[in-house]
Parts: structure tokens; sequence; C-alpha cells
């Protein structure tokens, strides 16, 4: 009778250990397990016929169900850099918050498993389930706390050396000589002699010695043909009040505007 | 026989133990990595394994075809290209001769105590002395200079360090061949910029294509480059790393230079940035 009761008891206890095992399993998944799994970008958009035209609706270029963490409907027609950043920011965040909880229920759900599995031990089962899911919580909050500190990390860190707006292949930096002139720098060398600080008076150890010419033709990015005058071995072009040197830029030497060397 | 079935019993409670401990092992460290699929960790596999493929050789040169949309304000993109080749020599030598479809003829020349950037079709140079490692010098060309030099962390032996500090998510999107050759395709979520690449398949990864996406900016133009002549041993011209200007070049300033003598009211800085 007792070695019956002791046979009841070893199995009790394996049935036990099987059911946790499942639980685990069936809880955390296979490792592979989370997060967006690759073969499933959706590959089919506005661009994706080549055509010459494309849908109004997909502002953003992004087709299909899965939004990607990174909020990128935002980010389309954004016209300032910060916002957009702090939306992204927290678009990311709700991502992640909304990933956490979403877990939780499908914890619960588990746990219902279990515990028709475990028939008598359902009080036992629904304390160390609660522990379990306790700790889950604990630990899927200190993800999300970890995930968020490094976003964070990343979006306050976003001045690298290689973020210059020159960078992103928008900025000429000026005229390009024999080029086209496009971009906003190639506007701001009309538009800044007239904002220009006044020329300082010129050292008086200078020595000056000046040659004015006139071009022969108007240079490109230059606003007028202008008086070029060699002083100090320097070249500079003249347009009314406003003078101008080459110099190299992002996109190729330019046509700088400086202060008066007189 | 009740000696037996106690042993069975203490087996049972320690197999039971055991399971639980190792249950709830497991599974904190599947919570580990939950944040990456497995997919995930295969596309940052790839992509690790390209930087640091990349930053261990001493010297390659690779052919670089690009292009770039630029955004008029119309909202219509244009398209600007470019064709360059990139020799680099660590640890302080580089030269990327490009001409870019504007008709720009340029040569970047570091060789580790110089910088130069010549126009080549209008014999007009800028030099600027800068003593350091080629990453450094590049770091230096690009945030102080404010040169362009597109795709510059690829260059560099900090590569593997920049794009794990700068990869938010990346994700593998397909194995493909209509590159050339076997490629992976990886898809990198940045702060600003998402990232594409075409990474090839076997022992010694490098980018066949890149696309840069400028997620931010509106219409979020692109920036693309195909690579190709990879090269991991070639046989370089001392004398290419070195510049020498024509008899009829003249020399003239970096307009970073020209606009921090003007931001601080310095005349002779301009002057001084020339000689």
């Amino acid at each position: 009778m007792r070695t019956s009761s002791i046979r009841k008891i070893t199995c009790f206890i394996a049935m036990i250990a099987m059911a946790l095992l499942v639980v685990d399993y069936v809880e955390a998944g296979p490792l592979s397990g989370g997060g967006n799994r690759g073969g499933t970008f959706q590959n089919q958009g506005a661009a994706s016929g080549g055509n010459f035209s494309a849908r109004k609706s997909g502002k953003s270029g992004v087709a299909g169900k899965k939004a990607q963490p990174g909020a990128k409907a935002p980010q389309a027609g954004s016209k300032t850099k910060a916002p957009v950043s702090n939306a992204q920011k927290n678009g990311t965040k709700t991502s992640k918050t909304a990933t956490g909880s979403a877990q939780q229920p499908k914890a619960k759900a588990t746990s219902g498993t279990a515990q028709q599995v475990q028939g008598k031990s359902q009080a036992n089962q629904q304390n160390r389930q609660q522990t379990m899911t306790t700790n889950q919580q604990t630990r899927q909050q200190t993800m999300t706390n970890n995930q968020q500190a490094r976003q964070d990390y990343i979006d306050d860190n976003n001045d690298d050396w290689d973020n210059d707006d020159c960078l992103t292949e928008n900025c000429n930096g000026g005229a390009i000589l024999g080029g086209m002139a496009i971009g906003a720098a190639a506007t701001a060398i009309v538009t800044q002699p007239s904002t220009m600080a006044p020329a300082p008076a010129p050292a008086p150890t200078t020595t000056t010695t000046t040659t004015e010419t006139t071009a022969a033709a108007p240079p490109e990015g230059l606003p007028c043909e202008p008086a070029v005058e060699e002083v100090n071995g320097i070249t500079y072009y003249a347009c009314d009040q406003d003078y101008y040197i080459l110099a190299y830029g992002a996109a190729g030497p330019t046509y700088t505007p400086v202060p008066s060397p007189h | 026989m009740r000696k037996y079935m106690w042993r069975y019993l203490t087996l049972a409670i320690a197999v039971a133990l055991g399971a639980a401990f190792f249950g709830l092992s497991s599974r904190a460290m599947a919570e580990d990595t939950a944040a990456e699929s497995a997919s995930q960790q295969q596309a940052r596999t790839i992509l690790m394994g390209m930087c640091d493929y990349l930053a261990g050789q001493d010297k390659f040169t690779t052919s670089i075809h690009s292009g770039y949309d630029v955004v008029q304000e119309s909202g219509q993109k244009i398209e600007f290209r470019q064709v360059a080749k990139a020799s680099i020599d660590r640890p302080k030598q580089l030269l990327v001769a490009s001409e870019t479809s504007s008709g720009l003829k340029q040569r970047i020349i570091i060789d580790g105590s110089t910088i130069t950037v010549a126009d080549d079709g209008h014999q007009l140079y800028s030099q600027i002395s800068r003593e350091g490692s080629l990453d450094d010098t590049i770091k230096y060309f690009v945030g102080e200079l404010k040169m362009r030099l597109p795709l510059a962390p690829l260059l560099m032996q900090q590569l593997p360090a920049e794009m794990k500090r700068r990869t938010v998510q990346v994700d593998y999107v397909e194995f493909e061949n209509t590159l050339g050759v076997p490629t992976h395709h990886i898809a990198v979520q940045m702060a600003t910029v998402d990232l594409q690449l075409w990474i090839t398949d076997g022992d010694h990864p490098v980018p066949m294509r890149v696309i840069l996406t400028y997620k931010q900016e509106p219409g979020a133009p692109q920036f693309w480059a195909d690579f190709s002549d990879w090269d991991f041993a070639p046989q370089f011209d001392p004398a290419a790393f070195t510049f020498v200007p024509s008899k009829d070049a003249k020399k003239i300033p970096f307009v970073s230079k020209v606009s921090a003598a003007k931001g601080a009211g310095d005349k002779s800085g301009t002057e001084g940035a020339v000689q």
C-alpha cells in the first residue's frame, strides 16, 4: 500500500517536471522566436513596378502590413528633424511596449493549458505560474527599459561625426565650377553677401598690390560678371561691394563670400 | 523494497527540480535573445562579419559606381552620379579618385601628414596638414572640414564599432543571385538613416551594393553605390599617394576654413588658409 503511494507520488512529480518543460517551451518558444523574421518583407510597393507613377497613399513608400519599429509613417513629409526624431523615438518605445504587453496574455493562456494538464495541483500551479508571470513581467520590463535606454542613447548621441547635411549628398557647398548649381548652399552664395559683416579695416602692415581686371565671362555661381582683384596673392571676385574667393567645398571648388580685402 | 522506493522518490524529486531549473534558465536565455530573432541574429552576424573583414585588411582597392537623389523644390527627385576608385593602404594612406556627373574630376589624397583635395579638371587644389591615423583623418575630413567622402565608415578600421554603435535594428531580407555573385540582402535601421547592404556569401564578405535612405529628409532621398573589382592584394605605386601640383595648379582654401575665419571675424584666417 505504501509502495503504491510512493509510486503515485513519483509519477506525479514526473508529470510536474514534464508539464514545466512543456510550459517553458511553449511560453518562451524556440530560440528563434520573437522579432521580425526574414523572408516576410513585402516585396510589392510603390516602386516595385518601376512605373513612372505611384499610388498617392504610399507617401512613405512603405507597403504591406508589417510596421517596422522606427515609426516610418511620421517621417514622411516631415519638414524638420527634431520633431520627427522625437516621433520616431516615441514610436519605437510604443512599439516595444506593445510587444511586451502582448506577451503577457500569451503567458496566461499557456498557463491555462498547463493547468489542465496538472489537474489536482491546480492551486500550486497557479501560484507558480503567478510567480513566473511576475518574474517574466519584471524581466520584460527590464528589457524594455534597457531598450529604451539604448534608444535614448542613440538619439542623444545623434551628433555623429558624419551627420553633416553635406554627407546626405544634398549639399553642394555652393556653385560648382562647370556643373549644375543645385542645393541650399548655392542659394546662400547669392543671399549671403547682403548679410555679410562690414569689412574690417585693412591691417596697416599689409602690403597690398591690387590688379584689377574684368573677367571675360561671368563665372557660374556668381551673381555678376565680377571684377577680379589680386590682393596679397589671393584672387578676389567682386560684385559691387560683395567679394568672393574660390574655396574647396563638399562638391568641389566654389565661390565663397568673404569680407572685402580693403 | 522500501529502500528502493525512497531511491526512486529521491531521483524523481531531483529530476523535477533539475527540469524546473533548466526550464527557467532556458526561458530566461530565450528572453535575453528575444529582442532578435534567428534571422536577425544571422543578419547581424553577416553584417558584422563584413565589417570585421574590411576592417582587417591592410590594403584594398574597389571601384564604386554611385548615385544619389536630390529632391528639388518642386518635389521632383533628380539623380546625380559618380564613379570612383578607392585605394586604401593602411595605416595612413588613402586615395579616392572620382568623376561626377557634373564633370568634377577629383582626387582625395591622404598620405599620413597631409590631406589634399584636387580638382584636376580646373587645376585647383586644397591642402591641409593632418597627422594621425587614417580613421582619425577621415573623421576630420568629413566632420570638421565638411568635405564629401561617401560611405566613409566603410573605409575605416573602426567600421565594426561604427556599425555596432549606429545599428538600431538589423534584418535579413533574402538571399539572392542577381548581382553576379550570391549575396545576402541585409536591412539595417539607424537613427536617421536606413541602410541596405548586399554582402557576398562566403569567406570574403564584401558589400556589392549599398543603399542609404535618408528617411527623415523630405522625400526620403537615397544614396546608392555598386561596388566592383574588390582587390585585397593591390600593388600600389608609392607616388599614387603623393600629390604633386602641376605648375598651373592653384591652391585654394577649404570652404570650412573660410567660414571659420569669417565666423571669427578674422580676415587673416582666410588668407592663412590660402597659403
